[in-house]
């Protein structure tokens, strides 16, 4: 055990741990959501999360970003390139529900025939993007267009990192702050989405009782569309700022934010929106704040240890499972 | 009832067709090498193992192509006994990929030697299965020191391990860049962590303090964990252990923390394009202690033809360790001249060389396969305008 001896490490670790939180949150959302609805676990939201994030990047380029800009520049190429990777995020979420879910729902499948269809829409997805790297594969006779591949391709720097002010001796970054606001402020317009309009009324009531919301006259496969759509909004955003964040992106880019958000979701008890996002910023924090003392090697152990113990006490998760309640 | 004996019929006729295909795809290669060789040439195979895809696919592919050139040229040449095949396995450099390809090498007799695994971890995995069948395997760069403490007798590294290039990195970091105070780190694999150990200590007989000694989990695009660390220990050089994918994003990484001024330094792992794509312009100035050998401005009329023949063969010039595997090929390539094309006879050949010519340098081997001290050689690289560019020698670069 070596711990850091001063404060400004700790709190050090804390702020990047908060960060890395707000990127779980959003993610997190999705999971919650979608099991809110449907009692399912969407193992293939990290690819959502995965098409978000290169959706941004191609953006970026197209944009012609080669070095980073600021002012309102920065803040209009943000924003269109947030557009398509909260797009393109949200039609693959409304894409995999409409191939995917949706027949096993209309044969009434059991819950384990989803599970395996998520975890089996997971798996293409990540391959199809490992795969289209320009080449001819599978003895097919045109080259795949390139896009991914194997490598890991560099985002575009749109944002300069510079401090902007420090908290206890701890710097604060442009893009530190820029992920917290806008995770903040899509968390603040979903909640309000949920709880105020009539939409969100309708989420609220299937997530509740499926069959008397149906009796009542609430169209069903269209809230379950809109649940995967926000979900993949929500995550396409997530994807472009963890690939802005930490400078890349991949194929399987989704596989360990995702593991770790669903992780997130579990924490906050899953189903529950506020919950969900409690646990984001919980994993974030405990992760970073955990290998204080010991090898950063031990994040996942640290992450999924507390996971278990939560679970121990509270099966329901922090808040327990109720969605927007 | 004749329709049941018609399905049967139909069954018992795929079945049949599907074993003549299968019969004939495992007859192709040794009978189709023999009638298009003209006279009764055998084909013998040499497996490459490596990461031939995948993020560490640019530390190995260039030696795949130097050894698939010297074979090409070989069978061209036409004065060996037999036809050799080099045939490529993509391991992506992880342990758990390779095990199942040597079962492929193992259960083929026409192989009869192997080039790699590249990686240290991976010959951990499947350096025992590949001994005990009896079938050389020399390594291009696989550099973890406990590889040649495994009793194998058909393993060879073709170059320093980490104890030889772990120390100078240190040294640079001590004594050329002034560190007193160093964070170390590696990915914990068995190359990145030997590595990072065999720096530390050095250090720290150099006098200078480590103030960090951290390791992190591969294939992950989040380091900020470790970057905050790293500035809250406030040293002013780090070094890794581990391989270019990652030590990209960590150099990136800092950067974007405020740590440019912290100096890193590296082996062999990140001494590629991967490194300088993935940090960007964060690569500039990182330093990495190599045993691979630089050849660019070598006047060996050797070296200036493979350089030529490889750039007109693919397009760019060798990269990382693509030398090597030229080296290796060639010692190949002599065994099955000298008439040796079973794998107990090219063991017995590789274990007798005696300063075998390679571009790269000459090749001795000891008994439990590591390569003679005097031929080892070592090489530094800093990141200039965004390419590797070399540095010197270890005893040019750092002082005694």
């Amino acid at each position: 055990m070596n711990c850091p001896g001063q404060l400004s490490e700790w709190v050090g670790l804390a702020v990047t741990g908060l960060v890395l939180g707000a990127l779980y949150a959003m993610i997190a959302l999705g999971y919650t959501m979608v099991y809110g609805v449907l009692q399912l676990l969407n193992f293939a939201h990290s690819e959502v999360f995965m098409v978000g994030s290169f959706a941004g990047l191609y953006a970026l380029k197209w944009l012609g970003v080669d070095q980073p800009r600021s002012g309102i520049g920065l803040i209009l190429t943000l924003l269109v390139a947030l557009v398509p990777a909260m797009i393109f995020a949200a039609l693959t979420a409304v894409g995999m529900e409409r191939i995917a879910y949706r027949p096993l729902r209309k044969r009434g499948a059991s819950r384990l025939a989803y599970l395996i269809a998520a975890i089996g829409v997971s798996l293409f997805l990540s391959n199809l993007f490992l795969l289209m790297d320009g080449k001819s594969h599978l003895g097919l006779p045109f080259k795949w267009p390139n896009i991914a591949g194997a490598a890991p391709v560099a985002m575009p720097p749109l944002l300069e990192r510079h401090q902007v002010f420090s908290v206890l001796g701890v710097g604060i970054d442009t893009m530190q702050i820029l992920i917290v606001v806008v995770a903040l402020g899509m968390m603040v317009i979903l909640d309000t989405f949920v709880r105020k309009t009539r939409m969100g009324l309708g989420i609220r009531s299937v997530a509740e009782d499926p069959d008397t919301a149906s009796m009542m006259g609430v169209n069903i496969n269209r809230v379950i569309v809109v649940t995967f759509a926000v979900g993949g909004l929500m995550a396409g955003a997530a994807g472009l700022l963890y690939g802005m964040n930490f400078g890349v992106t991949q194929f399987n880019i989704g596989f360990i934010p995702g593991i770790k958000a669903f992780t997130a979701a579990v924490l906050g008890g899953i189903g529950n929106i506020r919950g969900a996002v409690l646990g984001g910023f919980l994993l974030g924090l405990v992760e970073n704040l955990g290998i204080a003392c010991v090898s950063a090697q031990w994040k996942d152990v640290i992450a999924f240890a507390v996971l278990v113990g939560v679970l121990m006490f509270r099966p329901t998760g922090i808040l327990g499972e109720q969605v927007a309640k | 009832m004749s329709r049941r004996v018609l399905r049967t019929l139909a069954v018992v006729a795929v079945l049949a067709m599907v074993a003549a295909a299968c019969s004939k795809k495992t007859a192709t290669p040794s009978g189709g090498g023999s009638s298009s060789g003209g006279g009764e040439k055998q084909t013998v195979k040499i497996g490459f193992i490596g990461a031939l895809s995948g993020d560490y696919k640019l530390l190995v592919q260039s030696g795949y192509n130097g050894a698939k050139l010297a074979f090409d040229q070989a069978n061209a040449a036409g004065d060996l006994p037999v036809t050799v095949e080099l045939v490529p396995f993509d391991s992506q450099g992880d342990p758990t990929i390779a095990a199942p390809l040597v079962d492929q090498i193992v259960g083929d007799p026409a192989f009869v030697g192997v080039i790699g695994p590249a990686f240290s971890g991976e010959s951990a995995a499947v350096g025992d299965k590949l001994d005990q069948a009896g079938i050389p395997f020399i390594t291009q760069s696989a550099t973890d020191d406990a590889l040649s403490q495994n009793g194998w007798t058909h393993w060879f590294r073709a170059l320093g391990a980490n104890s030889d290039m772990g120390p100078p990195a240190a040294d640079y970091l001590v004594k050329v860049d002034g560190d007193t105070s160093i964070c170390a780190a590696s990915d914990g694999s068995p190359y990145g962590l030997g590595l990072k150990d065999v720096a530390v200590k050095q250090a720290e007989a150099d006098g200078a303090k480590v103030v960090l000694n951290e390791d992190v989990e591969a294939q992950q695009k989040d380091y900020s964990a470790l970057v905050t660390k790293i500035k809250g220990a406030g040293c002013t050089g780090l070094f890794y252990g581990g391989y270019s994918p990652e030590a990209g994003l960590i150099r990136k990484q800092m950067d974007d923390a405020g740590l440019k001024d912290v100096l890193m330094v590296g082996g062999d792992g990140i001494k590629d394009d991967t490194f300088i794509s993935t940090a960007g312009s964060s690569a500039e100035g990182t330093v990495s202690s190599c045993p691979c050998a630089d050849i660019s401005t070598s006047t060996d009329p050797a070296a200036v033809k493979f350089i030529a023949d490889y750039t007109a063969a693919y397009g760019d010039a060798p990269q990382i360790y693509g030398p090597e595997g030229w080296d290796i090929a060639q010692i190949y390539i002599a065994a099955l001249k000298a008439g040796n094309t079973a794998p107990d006879t090219i063991t017995t050949f590789v274990q007798g060389l005696n300063a075998f010519p390679g571009l790269t340098k000459s090749y001795t081997f000891a008994s439990n396969g590591e390569l003679d001290p005097s031929a080892r050689i070592l090489f530094f690289y800093e990141v200039k305008n965004g390419a590797w560019t070399v540095l010197g020698s270890s005893d040019q670069v750092v002082p005694a």
